[in-house]
């Protein structure tokens, strides 16, 4: 029974920990360890819960995890009722979280295609812009596209209100985002959209770790481009803005996290102490580690 | 010999150009600055209509091609991926920043209808959050 109160244990701390965290204003010194941290309570709370499911399983001999399992297959008549419950609760888990993950890596290649097919058509090159597709549009807009054929896409728009270096601050920050593939990092979050599409501790998480994302983005962009000159072309995007009509419901999370991220980049922070990351670091291992342990390990 | 991608793309606009539907024959003398064989168009022809980009209709003896909406509403279906507020395109797009001003906002909504049809149905759920993209917003 200890093993299941350690993974009921687990779980609550890493759902309670979620909202202060996506609060927090240390992690916006430290985006690369925080979203580290993320990752491990992520990581955590899929181990725990598939752990929780199971671990009626191999409750009544105090076995960790997989020896309970192998004893499942090597002994069928030997595992009790609420051991085959257990085992078939833990299997339909994991097999709901592969299947969401599946589904959304396919909606979302199908929409890139998509997206790109109309994008190869009617976008232009400029040979000023290398990599860098040009949409005729006059809204404002800067994107880039994941995937394994990447593109990156400024509007006319765009264009038309920033000057050249603000455009190169633009391009880098894209890059940094495609090169280190920030998108896989919100897929798991995506996924669990769909097993709770109401759930709004989910949804501050997925906006947590989009502002880190972002933000993480700005610092790499920063180490070959001006941090001013993103900051200016970030403060022309919400300008640009500022002849809009009033912003609608539900729209101020994201004005904060703009503010926030010209603000950091006016005024960085002092370099935060290595012993802090490191903190971090450990908390985010442990945390990882006792799920782990959890199913090898018998009590 | 130029990449599939830049081929389909120099038809596509040979057939925004036409401004009435035409054959192969007539789509490859248009492509005036390369050698290509009547079959690669036919091939290409085929390939955007499967993607729904084309369509086309029997005229006697022969196929008459012509592109599936206009250019500027394929331009406002993708201003509205990269500008609307659509949950699950969170992945499919990376935006740096965005913002739209009211007489953009008009032009945009206006296209709406146009890129709802070219969408489907797997877009429905989203149509009400793409019409606030209309209002006007911004996001980070």
């Amino acid at each position: 029974m200890s093993h299941l109160l350690h993974f009921a244990v687990l779980i609550v701390c890493c759902v309670a920990a979620v909202r202060p965290l996506a609060r927090a204003h240390w992690v916006q010194r430290m985006p690369r360890t925080a979203l580290a941290l993320w990752q491990a309570i992520g990581l955590t709370l899929e181990l725990s819960l598939t752990g929780l499911l199971f671990s009626a399983l191999f409750a009544p001999a105090n076995q960790g995890l997989l020896p309970g399992l192998a004893r499942l297959v090597t002994d069928p008549a030997g595992t009790d009722l609420v051991g085959r419950l257990a085992a078939t609760l833990g299997g339909l888990f994991v097999a709901a979280r592969l299947i969401t993950l599946v589904m959304t890596c396919a909606t979302t290649a199908r929409a890139r295609r998509k997206h790109r097919d109309l994008l190869r058509l009617i976008s232009r090159a400029d040979p000023a812009l290398p990599g860098v597709a040009i949409l005729d549009h006059p809204a404002a807009a800067a994107y880039c596209l994941p995937g394994r054929d990447s593109s990156i896409v400024i509007s006319t728009g765009a264009l038309g209100m920033l000057k050249p270096a603000h455009v190169r601050a633009v391009v880098a920050h894209e890059q940094a985002h495609l090169r280190q593939r920030h998108d896989l990092f919100l897929l798991p979050l995506l996924a669990w959209r769909r097993l709770t599409p109401r759930s709004t501790t989910l949804s501050e998480a997925i906006g947590a770790v989009r502002l880190l994302l972002e933000m993480l983005a700005d610092d790499t962009c920063c180490r070959t481009r001006s941090r001013h000159d993103l900051a200016d072309a970030l403060a022309r995007f919400s300008r640009d803005s500022g002849q809009l009509t009033t912003p609608l419901g539900g729209f101020a999370a994201a004005d904060t996290g703009l503010a926030a991220r010209t603000a950091r980049l006016r005024a960085p922070a002092p370099a935060h102490s290595a012993a802090r990351s490191l903190a971090v670091f450990a908390l985010a291992a442990t945390l990882l580690a006792t799920p782990l342990s959890l199913f090898v390990l018998p009590m | 010999m130029r990449r599939s991608g830049e081929l389909e793309r120099a038809i596509m606009d040979a057939l925004w150009e036409a401004r009435e539907p035409r054959t192969a024959k007539e789509v490859l003398a248009t492509l005036t600055e390369e050698k290509l064989a009547h079959t690669t168009v036919i091939t290409v022809l085929d390939r955007l209509t499967r993607k729904g980009l084309a369509r086309r209709e029997r005229v006697g003896r022969s196929w008459r091609y012509a592109p599936a909406a206009s250019r500027e509403s394929y331009v406002s279906s993708l201003m509205i991926d990269a500008l609307g507020r659509a949950t699950d395109r969170e992945a499919v797009l990376v935006h740096f920043a965005h913002s739209m001003s009211g007489s953009e906002a008009d032009a945009l909504r206006s296209a709406l209808a146009t890129a709802d049809d070219t969408d489907g149905a797997d877009d429905a759920d989203e149509g009400g959050q793409s019409g606030e993209a209309g209002q006007g917003r911004h996001r980070a």
